[in-house]
């Protein structure tokens, strides 16, 4: 993607025809590349922008049967439902939280795990662990959630049988406000650390050799290699993962949180996306759950815009 | 070597494309209405969408062993898919994702209240034309006109239809009767005995394993609600759901005296009789627990199979395969004169309005196979499997063949369920007898016992509609996180009376319950309720 404009502003410097012929020959040149993209942006013409046009019934009062053409408009009404209900502000509360613990707690251990396996040097063992640790990826939320219960159920699960034997009182965890939040940051890390190690890894291993030989003839122990090298290596990842993590703050994750919902925790656990899946699916209310769509997608995209600014300032460099 | 890859790619696409492509066409050729001809000229895809309470661990059998769909193809010329689950919340939410994907099942099965729903939002057709006694009349055996125009959530239209159900309740609690022999402990008869009971079975290790890991009781709250398993329920006078109570329509689960419930269970979760998983548990959870040998007493309010020997499933035979000893039977524990309602039509018959407009043929030949499985014929299959093999008839006289219906059926994954959901399972309805060589004499006490117990008509047959733009859902979410509150945070009712008031008011309660009220007495005509308070 990278090679096209530079290749682009070359030609144009040595090239006396007019900018746009340039152009196009340039696209003729590199015609394979340009088809070998087709399908991708077909995909993404077709499952991404097409059902953008969909965001009209955030407007509308809609109606299965009558479609959108069909659905009588009602202007930003669905927006007034959503902002002039009782339970924006805790959801937003609570969306943000969750969010803002899981981009904490998700991504440090993620780095730390890498640079743990990035110092195992016994090959065989680097990669069991890796293993062992990316394996719980790929389980569904249902089976982290039945995991969850078999240990914490207040009556049968494993710790709070412990609890209550070794005479400390009976826990109901599950059911705690207090735990509720800290519990889907666990279950989460427990889940994708091992996962989200890997892209870390990837930067790792292309982090220049040569600059750790230096660093170790110039007298660098392992700490000082680790900050002064390592850790700014993975800088640029590290950001961009984070700027997209941001944009996708007010999605707190629908999944994990749905199932782990219980009528004790509603005030600390209920979400954006549950109260949309409540209005979407459960009331069939399709224009009040797409007006809250728009509205995160609109917080997401300011967020992104905001943070790639401020990590440009900061850092120097941001995803664009 | 580069071109070569790129226009590998591109041909997989356009084929893929291509291939998608034909398809649809092929199904838009079997699903067009064939206007002239005989109904069955044309071969139609149908596509069902059904679920009733048993059909929670069922999974129908490759097609070359799927009699039932056989049948039904090769009679009425159809290309059957049928979806199925056990009902409640997570299939209507099913059944919504697929009507927001713009694919409304040709013909589908929903609860009262959803209906209602789907019916305002015109997403079912009406049924007036359809729906005849003289073109179902074997649907009109098992539900009368008179019901089914009563059932109307508009009087005068025709737009869902009841689907038969079962008129005897089969609510029961259930209770370990080798746990009461062992502690030496009489049946419970009143809620003082029942408490003395189950705290018994807590501490007096009546599985003899010399650890305290049983409990009294158990249900399952789904993380949700405060089930009306807990016989506090109707120790403080509440049978069921609703029912009218001093000329007055009571919502029980909202009503004033839900305190005493709360204080009651409360009491019951200190002393620790109460299995601590019950508000999580997502059912059978508790049933599971139960056939562990881990709780002493559970209820059900329409499984009549839990403490029967004649089915393999049953909890009693799962039980018994951990403790051959082990002994429920069903048991009413309390001194209360009614137990529970009589059963009355909850779920609908919905067949999609886009069917009927661009194929009517497809909603005539789906009421058409609803008719047939309501018939005898269609009954017998559903219910027993083939006749010779599974099942042998003389006269009115059904007989099961049991080994063949084990092997074929029960332990196939109980697939008949899926096709017998539109009929109950009582053959009396049309006129035949059924003889289960299973059933032992210690089963027919037991399904007598349970048949037995008391019980009323909750309401007259009228169908309750909350007023315009009220969700009675948000008011169901918000009574159930009071009730969850003040059992498991407040540990007492104190607060229930404040609780109440505001479910009355800001959850609109008392706007809901006055709607019922005065749609009751249009139904009652000859004697008037008391206002909802």
């Amino acid at each position: 993607m990278a090679a096209e404009p530079i290749a682009a502003r070359e030609k144009k410097s040595i090239d006396s025809r007019p900018w746009r012929q340039g152009k196009l020959s340039s696209v003729y040149r590199s015609r394979w590349f340009y088809l070998m993209m087709v399908p991708g942006l077909i995909y993404y013409i077709l499952f991404h922008y097409v059902p953008m046009a969909g965001t009209l019934i955030a407007f509308q009062n809609y109606n299965l049967m009558k479609g959108i053409w069909g659905s009588s408009w009602v202007g930003f009404d669905n927006f007034r439902i959503i902002f002039d209900n009782p339970e924006f502000l805790q959801i937003m509360r609570n969306t943000l939280i969750i969010s803002i613990y899981k981009i904490i707690g998700n991504m440090v251990p993620d780095v730390i795990l890498a640079l743990m396996l990035n110092e195992v040097r016994v090959r065989w063992f680097k990669k069991t662990v890796q293993t062992i640790t990316y394996g719980p990826y790929f389980l569904s939320w249902v089976i982290v959630y039945g995991l969850a219960f078999s240990f914490l159920a207040p009556g049968s699960g494993l710790i709070s049988t412990f609890v209550r034997d070794m005479g400390w009182g009976q826990i109901d965890l599950m059911a705690d406000k207090n735990f509720f939040r800290p519990m889907l940051v666990l279950t989460e890390i427990w889940k994708n650390t091992g996962f989200g190690a890997i892209i870390y890894l990837a930067a790792l291993a292309s982090i220049n050799q040569e600059l750790y030989e230096a660093a170790v003839v110039d007298g660098a122990g392992r700490w000082r290699q680790l900050w002064h090298i390592t850790l700014p290596g993975l800088r640029d990842v590290f950001v961009l993962l984070l700027i997209i993590r941001i944009g996708g703050i007010l999605d707190a994750g629908f999944d994990q949180v749905f199932i782990f919902l219980n009528a004790r925790v509603y005030d600390v656990g209920d979400i954006v996306d549950t109260w949309v899946y409540r209005y979407g699916f459960e009331r069939l209310e399709f224009g009040v759950a797409a007006a809250m769509g728009v509205f995160k997608s609109l917080v997401g995209l300011i967020l992104v815009i905001g943070a790639n600014k401020l990590a440009k300032k900061v850092g120097g460099s941001g995803i664009w | 070597m580069k071109k070569l890859v790129v226009l590998g790619l591109t041909a997989m696409i356009a084929l893929t494309a291509c291939a998608s492509g034909e398809k649809t066409a092929n199904e838009t050729a079997t699903a067009s209405p064939d206007g002239a001809g005989s109904p069955k000229s044309a071969k139609l895809s149908l596509n069902w969408s059904v679920a009733n309470v048993f059909l929670a661990n069922v999974t129908l059998p490759s097609a070359d062993k799927d009699f039932v769909k056989k049948a039904i193809e090769e009679k009425f010329n159809v290309d059957l898919k049928i979806d199925y689950m056990a009902i409640g919340k997570e299939y209507h939410d099913k059944l919504n994702a697929s009507l927001a994907g713009g694919s409304v099942p040709d013909l589908f099965i929903a609860a009262g209240a959803e209906s209602q729903k789907y019916i305002s939002d015109g997403i079912t057709t009406n049924l007036s034309t359809f729906f005849t006694p003289e073109t179902m009349p074997n649907y009109y055996k098992w539900v009368s006109k008179e019901e089914v125009d009563a059932f109307q959530p508009k009087q005068g239209e025709f737009t869902r239809a009841i689907m038969p159900f079962q008129r005897n309740a089969y609510a029961s609690w259930y209770i370990r009767q080798d746990w009461l022999d062992k502690l030496g402990l009489k049946p419970p008869a009143n809620y003082a005995e029942l408490t003395d009971v189950l705290t018994k079975f807590t501490k007096g290790d009546p599985d003899g394993n010399g650890k305290q890991d049983t409990y009294g009781f158990t249900a399952a709250g789904s993380g949700q609600s405060l089930p009306l398993d807990f016989p506090q329920w109707l120790n403080n006078g509440f049978v069921a759901d609703f029912m009218i109570a001093d000329n007055t329509f009571v919502d029980n689960r909202s009503d004033l005296k839900v305190q005493g419930v709360i204080d009651q269970v409360v009491e019951w979760n200190k002393a620790g009789i109460v299995d601590p998983d019950w508000f999580l548990n997502k059912s059978p959870a508790h049933v599971d627990k139960a056939a562990q040998g881990k709780v002493g007493m559970i209820f059900s309010t329409g499984d009549k199979t839990m403490a029967l020997d004649s089915v393999p499933t049953s909890l009693q035979n799962r039980t018994k395969a951990l403790n051959p000893e082990a002994n429920w039977q069903p048991i009413y524990p309390l001194d209360q004169p009614v137990m529970w309602k009589n059963n009355v039509p909850e779920n609908t018959i919905l067949v999609s309005k886009t069917t009927a407009d661009k194929s009517p043929d497809k909603v005539k030949r789906s009421l058409e196979i609803l008719d047939w499985l309501t018939s005898e014929e269609g009954f017998l299959l559903t219910h027993y499997g083939q006749e010779g093999k599974h099942y042998t008839k003389s006269g009115n006289k059904v007989t099961l063949n049991v080994e063949a219906f084990d092997t074929d059926i029960a332990k196939a994954g109980n697939w008949l369920n899926v096709y017998g959901v539109f009929t109950p399972d009582e053959p009396r309805v049309l006129g035949l007898e059924f003889n289960d060589p299973r059933i032992s004499e210690h089963d027919y006490a037991i399904l007598k016992t349970i048949e037995d117990y008391p019980k009323h008509n909750a309401l007259p047959p009228v169908s309750l509609i909350p007023p315009a733009g009220i969700n009675i859902g948000d008011f169901r979410k918000e009574m159930n996180k009071f009730h969850i509150k003040a059992v498991l945070e407040d540990e007492s009712g104190k607060n229930w009376p404040q609780y109440r008031e505001e479910l009355m008011t800001k959850f609109k309660g008392r706007e809901i319950f006055t709607e019922y009220t005065s749609q009751l007495n249009a139904s009652l005509k000859d004697k008037k309720l008391n206002d909802f308070k």
